[in-house]
């Protein structure tokens, strides 16, 4: 799947689209979810244990 | 300005009319239209002509049930630090229920509702800025959406900056990164004198 970003730039009236890039989809992510997903994955490593 | 009251016939001067533009209340500045984007960017929209601003989020579409959030721009980059902070409430229509709803402390985004695909989908969001492009704290007041079944709640905040830097823009975007969003965004400028 292809995500975008769309700008629009109010002094020119451009509108651009771009594809995220690794680390833009990365900065997107939200920390809190990315430490949830840490704290699931530590709990179902435990529970394998 | 004085209110001004034309009478039948009276003749519509050029000083008048500039008078009554010049004078008029909220100022078109810019609207784009996004579709299936993760992020809405609008750069350049809070300028020095104008203190206060009032956004429309029309919303037409999402990939998924997804909230809607805002953060603040400056210079092409988004401010996703932590000093978006929160507090208001939502109403259910479906009965009597009115939940407090906080950020809880600074968080990276404002949550201004929701969009869902099935029940009330593509309901509109207003947000009031104030302050965005001078170096005071940057507030909002804004009006939005949680859609339920089978029902929405209505959500009204206010929300503001922990500090007090200068805003040029604002990105409206979904849950995460795996989220898209459709619709158009307005903003206006409250003339001033």
């Amino acid at each position: 799947m292809t995500y975008r970003i769309t700008t629009h730039d109010a002094t020119t009236g451009e509108t651009t689209s771009h594809e995220m890039t690794d680390d833009e989809r990365a900065a997107a992510v939200d920390p809190e979810i990315v430490d949830l997903v840490a704290t699931i994955t530590d709990q179902l490593a435990e529970l394998e244990q | 300005m004085a209110i001004k009251t034309f009478t039948s016939g009276e003749t519509l001067t050029a000083s008048d009319t500039n008078t009554y533009l010049n004078n008029g209340g909220l100022v078109y500045i810019t609207k784009t239209t996004f579709s299936s984007s993760v992020a809405v960017n609008v750069d350049n929209c809070f300028t020095s002509n104008f203190t206060n601003y009032v956004i429309a989020l029309n919303m037409t579409g999402a990939s998924a049930n997804t909230g809607i959030y805002m953060r603040l721009r400056s210079g092409g980059t988004t401010d996703a630090s932590s000093i978006y902070l929160l507090s208001g409430f939502i109403s259910y229509m479906g009965g009597v229920n009115l939940t407090a709803a906080t950020s809880g402390g600074a968080t990276t985004d404002w949550f201004l509702g929701s969009h869902d695909t099935v029940y009330y989908p593509n309901m509109p969001f207003r947000i009031e800025v104030m302050n965005p492009q001078v170096a005071y704290r940057t507030a909002i007041f804004a009006t939005g959406w949680q859609p339920v079944n089978p029902m929405p709640y209505y959500r009204n905040i206010g929300g503001v900056t922990s500090n007090t830097s200068q805003y040029d823009g604002f990105s409206i975007i979904g849950n995460s990164a795996s989220f898209t969003i459709s619709g158009s965004v307005s903003v206006y400028g409250y003339r001033q004198p």
